[in-house]
């Protein structure tokens, strides 16, 4: 079943055939990365364009090795993940809990759905000076702020889902003599786990949001502190050495997510699809 | 074999004068059967809405015995409670007034003596087939070795061997009902309450499923009650065929049908007594469906 899923199409006709099989192919996104590097390399160097405004890879690769040999890529890195860990394992322990007990309580879901999606739809930068105002530049700030900005999204996907539960299912279970906790874990849990995991997702990407503003905002720790002191200094290649970095941190989680996400819904039609 | 049609032939024009049946199936308990279902007096109410004081009824003193390995058939308009009737016997809804016995004890909720079968076949949609029929062993914290064996037993015996770990997406509607059938068999209880649970699979399917389920009752020797709204559905598969009224749903009438088993839709549709049976089932329930229309 999963071989046939990621089977190539069966193709163009005619002098397509063969061009169709190798595109379908694993290297395609390499080739064209590659080619980006080199395009982008070239049009720099052919244009003389000035370093502060587009450096070249080549330029931003050696950097790259000049930052992280000063040590000032990995700690910060560590530091700036850490507190995205911490701040969203908490947003997702109380975003579920809050979420299926809202969802399935209609009275709380009625009385508090204007005010999440009232937090939901603030913008995040507007709060985090509050929250340094309130806890300082720290590691607890930036959790705090991670956890803010993921709880909601966390809740919101999660009350939808137990929101979404077929009532069928659930009179199936009490008709075999299933308890709430059976219900619990039985029905409900397996039925939420692909909203999880895509509250997972959702809260992984506001959250490195909200570490990388409370760190780019206070300039103290973390990568965005690194990025702010580049910038302070318009010193261009570092900021590009650091954003690369960051958008291969940032893709590597997503796809690990996104993995996790197809994994718990393969039940579900559109996981085929 | 004509001479044995004939006898039944007599013994249902017999048995068709309305006021000795009505005494007799759907009052008390008639003397040498043994009732294992008494159900008595039953009135259900449903709010209309949240919070609000309006109320649909339906049920209305509503009352039917069942004996022992008897399989009856369930015959009403939609939305005339029939589905309401098997919830309050599972004892997942309770009535406002009546009482539902079963053994003579009251039901005051589930128990692994019955078992629902669904309409919309009710399968978790994570579990695959194996683990779907388990289900209700699971939820009755039986998992021993014997379970495992009812598991395969009446996977087998529903005819899905060989699909054990497909999922339910991936099956048809008539399998997929197969699977609520023998999740509803491996807890082996003694009555079988089925829900419509034909209604969704197309008609060829439907024919064949009422052939295996008649194959597997005669088997098993459960106790069923069957609820449908289909007229040839309701002779077909039951001994005793009873007609609910529009909503406030009650038991308009009772039938016995004595034609010979097992029986097939094929075979039958051309007998005489099945046309006049069934031409008297609908007169009952045309009557009934206009009055749904009316009011």
């Amino acid at each position: 079943m999963d071989s046939a899923a990621v089977q190539p199409p069966a193709g163009l006709p005619g002098p397509f055939a063969a061009w169709s099989r190798t595109a379908a192919g694993p290297w395609t996104s390499v080739v064209s990365l590659i080619v980006f590097i080199v395009v982008w390399e070239l049009a720099v160097r052919i244009f003389d364009i000035h370093e502060l405004l587009l450096p070249a890879p080549s330029v931003v690769g050696l950097e790259l090795i000049e930052v992280s040999q000063k040590g000032l890529l990995w700690g910060p890195m560590a530091e700036t993940l850490s507190a995205l860990a911490v701040g969203l394992v908490a947003s997702l322990i109380v975003g579920v809990g809050l979420g299926v007990l809202i969802g399935s309580t209609a009275f709380l879901d009625l009385l508090s759905t204007p005010y999440l999606w009232a937090l939901r739809s603030t913008p995040r930068i507007a709060i985090a000076p509050l929250v340094m105002i309130w806890l300082g530049f720290g590691f607890e700030a930036k959790v705090w702020m991670v956890f803010l900005s993921a709880m909601v999204v966390v809740m919101l996907i999660v009350q939808e889902g137990v929101k979404t539960v077929d009532e069928t299912l659930v009179r199936v279970a009490r008709s075999f003599g299933a308890r709430r906790l059976d219900i619990m874990v039985h029905v409900i849990t397996p039925y939420i786990l692909p909203f999880i995991a895509s509250a997972i997702r959702n809260g992984l990407s506001m959250g490195m949001v909200a570490v990388l503003v409370v760190e780019m905002f206070s300039a103290v720790g973390g990568i965005g502190a690194q990025v702010r002191r580049a910038n302070d200094s318009y010193d261009s290649p570092r900021m590009f050495a650091f954003i690369l970095v960051l958008i291969v941190v940032s893709l590597t989680l997503i796809a690990l997510s996104r993995r996790l996400e197809t994994s718990v819904s393969r039940w579900r039609e559109e996981a085929y699809v | 074999m004509t001479e044995q049609m004939e006898r039944h032939t007599e013994k249902s024009a017999d048995s068709f004068g309305d006021q000795r049946l009505q005494e007799s199936s759907l009052g008390g308990v008639n003397g040498k059967d043994h009732a294992l279902i008494q159900v008595h007096g039953l009135t259900v109410e449903y709010e209309r809405a949240l919070g609000k004081n309006e109320h649909i009824v339906a049920l209305k003193n509503f009352s039917l015995d069942v004996r022992e390995g008897e399989f009856v058939t369930v015959l009403g308009p939609s939305g005339c409670g029939k589905s309401t009737l098997l919830n309050v016997i599972s004892g997942l809804v309770f009535p406002k007034e009546g009482d539902v016995r079963v053994d003579g004890k009251p039901v005051t909720g589930p128990s692994p003596k019955w078992a629902m079968v669904f309409q919309d076949y009710g399968l978790m949609p994570w579990r695959t087939v194996e683990k779907n029929v388990r289900f209700g062993l699971e939820m009755q914290k039986k998992l021993d070795e014997e379970a495992e064996e009812r598991v395969r037993h009446y996977i087998r015996m529903v005819g899905l061997e060989g699909f054990e770990d497909a999922y339910p997406r991936e099956l048809s509607g008539g399998m997929r009902q197969r699977v609520g059938l023998a999740r509803a068999l491996a807890i082996e209880p003694e009555i079988l309450l089925m829900d419509e649970p034909f209604a969704a699979v197309d008609l060829i399917t439907r024919e064949l499923m009422q052939d295996e389920i008649s194959r597997i009752i005669a088997k098993t020797g459960k106790t069923v009650i069957f609820v449908t709204h289909s007229v040839d559905e309701a002779i077909i598969l039951g001994d005793r065929l009873v007609v609910v009224s529009a909503r406030p749903g009650r038991a308009k009438c009772a039938i016995e049908i004595d034609l010979p088993k097992p029986r097939s839709e094929h075979s039958l549709r051309s007998s005489p007594e099945y046309v006049s049976l069934r031409d008297r089932v609908w007169s009952e329930l045309s009557a009934e469906v206009q009055l749904g229309r009316g009011g």
